[in-house]
């Protein structure tokens, strides 16, 4: 009997041991040296038991500086797109890091990116990351390059042809990537894993606190050696700590508990919630009373997208006063207005979105290491042809037309009981005149300058005691001088709901719902209790440009030829596509991944003359 | 057995137990998609039921978008063709908005399971309907349960109110096809046999004779009306 347990215990640690020997995500770029202005592409293998449906990728600076980050849509375990290396970055070697919301392993490669109007960096040594490698992936022999010669002249079309083993077809999980780009003996950005154990920035270890940062030069902005760092906490008896920053110009500050002020303990005391992406992207934050700073219980949330439908999202905040709203289907770049309300006891409250980038958290060690001298001549090369492509507006990609975002047919609080057109009518001056003249069951008063508005009960014949809901452009208003101003000029449309009205768990007593002639959401300030925000959605894919014209006058210096992150796995994939004016050598690559969530890969290298 | 072996067991039970507490949580309050409604006035009270039950049944409804949302105190309301569902929060009664939704379903008190859907009806008196899904082929069998205010011998009802009217079940049943619309159909052998050609008429007397159907109810005629379905004999429709 114990000899049965035994065994049993043993299977399972066995398979706990399977568990631990987790999948980590694969990151991949089209090349690993750039210049500012280029585009980096990228795909990205997901583990097969990835809960979440978004993976984001930072670009991050050798100083930890978070450039850019894009959101990916994982699909089939697998993600692909395009990162935009803007003009404003300085050489050097930057990494892009993977992470969702709540990763504690993140996949880093790194990166060189020189800035094509500074040129070459005049430094010497430059910070480079280090970190653990993982796996590279097996180089599969099986994979067969057809029709792919050692050299070509400069823009000659090329078909050559994959082929893939039975065998390995059976295995592969999704799809297989294949690209063909320059390459730079010089220069290979390695690829890592990186593991952290808690959340960044602010980091609870053994009940103290571990502020850490970086000091830069400013003109440089390269880290700065022995600056001394002042730490200060504004007290009645004053209190001063203070640090020199080493090498890596980083400097860290440990506080002990009773340090720890409200603006620290607020962040640090609550824990981050365990939701994961696997819809949309997820906002999340806070609700605090303005007095006490203290989370607030029960305050309505409102998250709306201005747009000529209302859509309203709502949540009501818990005794940890956050708040989570899951947005489905965002891509590109959404305005969207957050804002609470205390209804029960009209407390004055504040909003804020919990900093995600601090959950992300996880940077590498950087080192200094010298910069080989003939990648110093790459750079100038490479910044010369994405300058002249520049010059001829070529562009690298075409962005794919994002779906548009859902919405309902129907405004949330249903079908008006009456829409009114002022415009239609004479010239009012204010709101005022616009309610007495032109609104069925709407009351708009100002008495000792503090306006009030009401809305007409249908069901029992009085006017409701509590305050409808006042929408402009969809985005609810709290204070009704925002529309005390607005004549009949300014509105292009009211819709008027005289009537209770239940959305979910909220009741709205009547709703008046303004649509202003400019259709924007400007005249809604940001306040304590408002956030404004543009959001960044997921990326929409993009496809690479390939120039048509074989003959064309204008020089092709591309240096990524082919880039096809999605092909479907079949015994024989053609390849077809054209060198370009830049010599020197490329590779053909095909990688893809295993169902046993291992990568493979098969290149082959060819001259260009 | 040793009782350390079962401290192990119990050690590795709680081990695997963590790994499940550790998963997604996902908030009471989730921003999914909110009901919508108007409250619910109560209807004039006299004999008859306005409701399709007698109390409110647990059920589930599904949004435009296909988003479901169970777990609902549902009342169908056969006098104004309404779905009723109770807020608990709020504690209201509160009438779906009918657009909002595609269709509902509920277990009744037999532990049936009764399915609606909201499509629109051309027909006399157009417009949105809950139409109950009686049985789902090409063409599907579905019912309109609508009860009418009907004048009936005088009485005094529990208020000692005299009234001379009742909620009365008027039900009409439609053959649905997305392409065709619709064609009433009543309850009975005959009114079933006229939607086929009559050289089909043989074989489905045969059908209902060996499966010893007797179209007496609503119940009967559904067992029938699948049965023609199965054996794939072709409405004249």
């Amino acid at each position: 009997m114990e000899r049965k347990i035994l065994i049993v215990l043993l299977l399972f640690m066995a398979l706990a041991g399977n568990a631990r020997d987790k999948e980590y995500f694969a990151l991949f770029t089209d090349r690993d040296l750039y210049a500012s202005g280029e585009t980096v592409f990228l795909k990205v293998f997901v583990p097969s038991d990835e809960p979440t449906g978004i993976v984001t990728i930072d670009l991050i600076s050798s100083v930890g500086q978070a450039i850019t980050k894009i959101m990916l849509e994982i699909s089939d375990h697998q993600a692909n797109g395009y990162l935009y290396l803007p003009d404003s970055i300085s050489s050097g070697y930057y990494i892009l890091r993977t992470s969702t919301r709540f990763a504690s392993v993140h996949t880093i490669k790194e990166l060189y990116v020189a800035n094509r109007f500074s040129g070459v960096p005049e430094q010497d040594e430059l910070l480079r990351p280090s970190g653990e490698l993982p796996d590279p992936g097996t180089k599969v022999q099986s994979i067969r390059i057809n029709g792919l010669d050692d050299s070509y002249k400069r823009r000659k079309s090329v078909t050559a042809l994959l082929r893939l083993p039975e065998d390995l077809l059976l295995q592969i999980d999704g799809n297989v990537h294949v690209s063909i780009s320059k390459t730079n003996p010089e220069y290979s950005g390695k690829s890592f894993i990186l593991k952290t154990k808690s959340p960044p920035g602010q980091i609870i270890e053994k009940e103290k606190i571990i502020l850490e940062g970086i000091v830069q030069d400013l003109k440089t902005a390269q880290p700065y050696k022995n600056a001394v760092v002042y730490l200060s906490i504004p007290d009645s008896v004053p209190g001063l700590k203070s640090s020199i920053t080493g090498p890596d110009g980083r400097f860290s500050f440990q506080l002990n508990p009773e340090y720890s002020g409200r603006s620290f303990s607020s962040k640090t005391k609550s824990p981050p919630s365990q939701i994961i992406e696997k819809e949309g992207i997820i906002l999340e934050g806070v609700v605090q009373d303005m007095k006490t700073s203290q989370p607030f219980k029960n305050a309505v949330v409102y998250l709306s997208i201005p747009d000529s439908i209302p859509g309203l999202k709502y949540y009501i905040t818990g005794t940890d006063g956050r708040f989570y709203f899951q947005l489905k289907g965002c891509y590109g770049k959404i305005p969207i207005v957050i804002q609470c309300v205390d209804y029960v006891s009209n407390q004055l409250l504040k909003i804020s979105l919990v900093d995600t980038e601090s959950l992300r958290g996880g940077l590498p060690l950087f080192e200094r290491k010298p910069l080989p001298a003939e990648l110093r001549k790459t750079i100038s090369l490479i910044n010369d042809a994405v300058t002249i492509r520049k010059l001829f507006n070529q562009k690298e990609i075409t962005v794919q037309p994002t779906p548009p975002l859902k919405r309902d047919l129907v405004p949330f609080y249903g079908t008006p009981n009456s829409a009114v057109y002022p415009k239609l009518f004479t010239d009012l001056p204010d709101f005022n005149e616009v309610s007495r003249e032109l609104l069925p069951g709407v009351k708009f008063r100002t008495f000792n300058r503090i306006p009030s508005l009401q809305v007409l009960n249908n069901a029992a014949h009085a006017f409701f005691n509590s305050p409808p809901l006042v929408l402009l452009d969809g985005i609810p208003v709290m204070d009704l001088n925002v529309i005390k101003g607005m004549g009949s000029g300014k509105i292009e449309r009211i819709d008027i709901v005289t009537g209770e009205r239940f959305y979910g768990d909220l009741l709205l007593q009547g709703v008046v719902a303004i649509f202003s002639a400019k259709g924007n959401e400007t005249q809604v300030r940001e306040a304590d209790d408002l956030i404004k925000i543009n959001l960044d959605g997921i990326e929409p894919q993009a496809t690479l440009n390939i120039p048509s014209d074989q003959l064309s006058t204008e020089p092709d210096l591309r240096t990524l030829l082919y880039w096809e992150p999605s092909v479907k796995p079949k015994p024989t994939i053609p390849v077809d596509f054209r060198t370009s004016d830049l010599k020197g050598s490329y590779k053909l690559t095909i990688r893809g991944k295993t169902r046993d969530g291992s990568i493979f890969f098969k290149e082959q290298n060819f001259e260009v003359n | 057995m040793n009782c350390k072996t079962l401290y192990i067991i119990a050690l590795f039970c709680s081990l695997a137990a963590s790994s499940l507490l550790a998963q997604e949580t996902i908030p009471k309050d989730w921003n999914s998609e909110k009901i919508r409604g108007s409250r619910f006035i109560m209807y004039f009270s006299c004999n008859g039921n306005p409701f399709l039950t007698d109390k409110f049944v647990i059920g589930e409804i599904e949004l435009t978008d296909g988003v479901k949302i169970g777990n609902l105190n549902l009342r169908y309301s056969t006098w104004q063709d309404e779905l009723i569902y109770f807020n608990s929060a709020l504690s209201a009664q509160i009438i779906i908005d009918k657009n909002s939704i595609k269709g509902f379903s509920f277990i009744d008190a037999s532990g049936q399971k009764r399915s609606f859907r909201q499509q629109y009806f051309n027909g006399f008196l157009s417009g949105y309907r809950y139409f109950e899904l009686l049985s789902e082929c090409d063409i599907s069998l579905l019912a309109f349960r609508k009860a009418g205010l009907h004048a009936c011998a005088v009485y005094t009802d529990i208020s000692g109110v005299v009234k001379n009217v009742e909620y009365q079940n008027d039900y009409t049943y439609y053959l649905y096809n997305p392409k065709k619309g619709y064609e009433q159909i009543r309850i009975g052998k005959n009114s079933l046999l006229s939607k086929f050609d009559k050289h089909a008429h043989k074989l489905i007397k045969r059908i209902l004779r060996q499966n010893m159907v007797q179209i007496v109810d609503e119940q009967s005629f559904v067992k029938a009306w699948n049965l023609i379905c199965k054996n794939g004999v072709s409405v004249n429709f």
